[in-house]
């Protein structure tokens, strides 16, 4: 594209303004259009899981602050019901949002996919500790904790896997960002001597 | 599209994938001027034009994720705008109207083909004089965002097709402007 020809480009764009007033309002507007927004059905039913959220936190908060019971003691059962009732605040604060809001912003979609995900494993998990581990207590304290070890090294290679795919993931587009960066150079670079040979 | 354009369209995909704030909205900047032009030269009321920008946006924005070539971005969006708005005027013209149009200005055309670019606001008007799809053509040729086989691929036609709808339509554009210029003196 030559000099002449960038002009007319832009002189010809310049003919259709669109004035900035217009233009930020019409950008908005197109934010508002990547929220997605909550049917009335849909807002009751995240206004319940913000609900069951807010129990599940009073529960695991209990758990993990309160007096423990004589298998309760142990450390590893404490410090998941500190993580499960932390995640039940970021739960029951998305969620709630959401109902309240009645629209699920782009940016917090990820959010809440990943809180509920959370969630899951820590009710399956609390199920675990609500009907396994008392039976197994009775008859072995060492067979509990290996249970819960056992859960607990799950918990923790899930979370390690997403993290290492998260950071895979990342690297992969930083390294991509580098190269594309590099070849934009060395593209100017041509381009600047291809200029100065034709001058 | 030179090399070194190509990259930075490729560059600027990649960061908006990561949702960088500051690259969709550089995105927007670049292209928002553009696309509206184009759009505008297929829809007559601003407004709509508006709306049909709008809608473009949400399409490019969610399906960014699916480029597959990143460096033919503009054609890409070009072809998105192109379809949202054709969408949006199917709801009010068949098809064989458009095709009337366009044959109708075609028969009615002679003369030279050559365009000065000096006449900029002259052109801009009497684009708006010229049929759709003629206008459609020429508009993605003024633009020069795109090659001639990117505008066919935009356009879902043959390259030859494009030449020549190319051609017919430069004609048309010429014819109305010395209409114009008799008109005036």
């Amino acid at each position: 594209m030559n000099e002449l020809n960038k002009t007319f480009r832009e002189r010809l764009l310049n003919m259709e303004t669109l004035n900035s007033a217009r233009g930020e309002i019409s950008r908005e507007q197109i934010r508002a259009m990547l929220d997605t927004r909550l049917s009335g059905i849909k807002r009751i039913g995240f206004a319940l899981l913000a609900f069951v959220g807010f129990w599940t936190m009073i529960v695991f908060g209990s758990h993990a602050f309160g007096d423990p019971n004589d298998w309760e003691d142990l450390v590893i059962y404490q410090l998941f019901m500190m993580f499960a009732s932390f995640a039940s605040v970021a739960w029951t604060g998305f969620t709630g949002w959401a109902a309240i809001s009645g629209v699920i912003r782009r940016t917090h979609r990820p959010w809440i996919v990943a809180t509920t995900l959370v969630m899951g494993f820590c009710y399956l998990v609390a199920m675990m500790y609500v009907f396994v581990v008392p039976v197994s207590v009775l008859e072995s304290r060492t067979e509990l904790g290996t249970q819960l070890g056992l859960i607990w090294f799950f918990l923790l290679n899930t979370i390690g896997l997403c993290t290492i795919l998260g950071v895979l993931y990342r690297g992969q587009y930083k390294s991509q960002e580098k190269l594309l960066e590099i070849e934009y150079r060395l593209a100017d670079l041509a381009e600047k001597l291809k200029g100065k040979e034709q001058s | 599209m030179t090399e070194k354009e190509a990259i930075a369209c490729e560059l600027l995909v990649l960061r908006c994938r990561q949702g960088r704030k500051e690259a969709l909205e550089e995105m927007v900047r670049t292209w928002e001027r553009p696309l509206f032009y184009y759009i505008r030269r297929l829809i007559d009321d601003e407004d709509e034009a508006l709306h049909v920008l709008q809608q473009t946006w949400v399409c490019v924005l969610q399906g960014l994720r699916t480029l597959r070539e990143p460096r033919k971005l503009p054609a890409w969006l070009y072809g998105i705008a192109r379809k949202t708005a054709l969408s949006h005027l199917r709801a009010r013209y068949s098809e064989r109207s458009l095709f009337r149009e366009e044959q109708a200005t075609r028969d009615s055309e002679d003369g030279d083909v050559h365009l000065s670019v000096d006449r900029v606001e002259e052109i801009h008007y009497g684009l708006s004089r010229i049929s759709l799809v003629q206008r459609e053509v020429l508009t993605l040729f003024f633009l020069q965002d795109l090659s001639l086989e990117e505008i066919a691929s935009v356009l879902e036609i043959p390259l030859g097709t494009v030449k020549s709808r190319l051609h017919h339509a430069k004609r048309a554009l010429k014819a109305v402007l010395k209409q114009e210029e008799s008109s005036h003196e």
